[in-house]
């Protein structure tokens, strides 16, 4: 019989959890009243009693051991250095990026993602971002936002255990993410075999140190910070599925609608 | 996530600039002119940290009547439970919605430094209605990514007054519409209690960012 790495449960864990955990709420989300299912806002949370208890247990995580660790990794590292781990990190996404760019049929983007590619590697091996002050700016793709040009709909809003705010058709995305990344490919016996592990990890720190003060601040004065959080969340989508070019027509005018 | 609120605040802090006195200050009639106005009056008026606090407050808060539609804002993010809400309620929430506003930006006025600008880009009219427009600003502050702020205008009676600001796309007037009405769906639609928990908020200082308020 074959044994399983480490690298490799974990990998397939996270595999279950995604996928497993969608279908076993898509599975009861008949029981629930259509009507009541939307937010204000036009946001679709039959789970709602669910996401909020995952909500609650991603922030006591965060509080606990993400914040702090975010923390002393910003007291540790000079800005420089930490631009280096977020530069290095984005620019080993760039195959996922470039997937994504060729799947929405942006060729513009897919040109602009290998050049930045080149342009990184070659110069610093890819731990400074040269092609961003050489007019390729960095712009994250990945499958979510590749089915939502697609025309896809989000779906149930969904909290999910650690990873936060997603929805249906993003979980979806982020599963094909893994599978379209040649860093998860890397196998058990490779000296770099927790590297993936590792860059997810890193990067989480990372994205996190950068945010601390924001989030703080958005939490203190909210009334519900749920719902705070998946209006930002699915707004947010929305906008990078535009690519940022929404005009005015796409919002509702307070006194007006 | 964008630095939302730290970018609102900047920018509402930038174009903050109420009146000293009850004079109409505001006279642009023009979406670029007015946004560009409200901005140059905000510096000249509110940058000067000798100015009592009391009297930071009354100005902020004079320009935010001045500035922006309370009145709309207000029954956009309550929503069908504004259409519900006895007159007292409403005007009670109004009240404390801008002490809200003014207890989360007004301490942002500290953070003024030399090289913050806000550009005027462009003015977009509504597809939809001659009354609405679009304002597209820039915010700039040195060492820091810029950030792009658009601010919609409804005119009415002549007034032209902000009824939303978008920071990177992100509505302030959507945030909190969803989430104050996800508060009263919760509560059985009870105005009075989302009114209670902010004043609350209020008195706890938890609106105000400790880290952005000076002693004043």
């Amino acid at each position: 019989m074959r044994e399983f790495g480490l690298e490799q449960k974990l990998r397939g864990f996270a595999m279950a959890l995604l996928l497993g955990l969608p279908l076993a709420l898509g599975g009861c989300a008949s029981a629930f009243d259509a009507e009541s299912n939307f937010s204000e806002d036009g946001i679709e949370d039959p789970f709602e009693d669910y996401n909020r208890a995952m909500f609650e247990v991603n922030l006591f995580l965060d509080d606990a051991v993400l914040t702090p660790v975010a923390k002393g990794y910003r007291t540790v590292l000079a800005p420089g250095a930490r631009d280096v781990v977020r530069d290095f990190l984005r620019n080993l996404s760039s195959p996922v990026i470039l997937a994504n760019n060729v799947f929405q049929g942006d060729w513009d983007g897919a040109l602009n993602t290998v050049q930045r590619f080149f342009i990184n590697t070659a110069s610093t091996g890819g731990l400074v971002d040269i092609a961003a002050l050489e007019g390729y700016p960095y712009r994250k793709e990945d499958f979510g936002q590749t089915m939502g040009v697609g025309g896809v709909t989000e779906g149930p809003y969904l909290v999910l255990p650690l990873l936060g705010p997603s929805n249906f058709r993003d979980t979806a995305g982020m599963v094909v993410d893994l599978f379209l990344d040649p860093v998860n490919y890397i196998s058990n016996d490779d000296a770099i075999q927790f590297l993936p592990i590792t860059r997810g990890v890193v990067g989480a720190v990372d994205s996190r140190s950068r945010t601390i003060e924001q989030i703080e601040e958005l939490r203190a004065d909210s009334v519900d910070f749920y719902a705070r959080v998946r209006s930002l969340y699915t707004q947010n989508r929305r906008v990078e599925i535009e690519n940022g070019d929404l005009e005015g027509d796409a919002f509702p005018t307070p006194g007006l609608d | 996530m964008r630095s939302i609120a730290v970018c609102l605040s900047l920018a509402l802090f930038l174009l903050s600039a109420p009146v000293s006195a009850n004079t109409d200050k505001l006279t642009a009639d023009a979406p670029d002119a007015f946004i560009a106005q409200l901005r140059d009056v905000s510096v000249e008026q509110l940058t000067d940290r000798s100015i009592e606090a009391d009297e930071r407050r009354a100005r902020f808060q004079s320009l935010l009547n001045e500035g922006f539609d309370v009145e709309a804002v207000s029954s956009f993010v309550l929503a069908k439970y504004w259409r519900r809400a006895s007159d007292e309620e409403k005007a009670d929430f109004k009240l404390v919605f801008a002490d809200v506003l003014t207890a989360r930006f007004l301490p942002v006025f500290d953070l003024y430094q030399d090289g913050m600008q806000l550009s005027v880009d462009r003015v977009a009219q509504d597809a939809n209605s001659t009354q609405v427009s679009d304002v597209f600003t820039t915010l700039t502050r040195p060492g820091e990514e810029p950030v792009k702020i658009a601010w919609r205008l409804l005119q009415r009676d002549g007034d032209l007054k902000i009824v939303d600001v978008r920071v990177e796309n992100l509505s302030m007037a959507i945030t909190l519409r969803s989430e104050y009405t996800s508060m009263l769906q919760r509560n059985g639609g009870n105005v009075s209690a989302l009114v209670s928990e902010l004043r609350e908020r209020l008195k706890a200082g938890a609106v105000a960012d400790p880290n952005l308020t000076q002693s004043n």
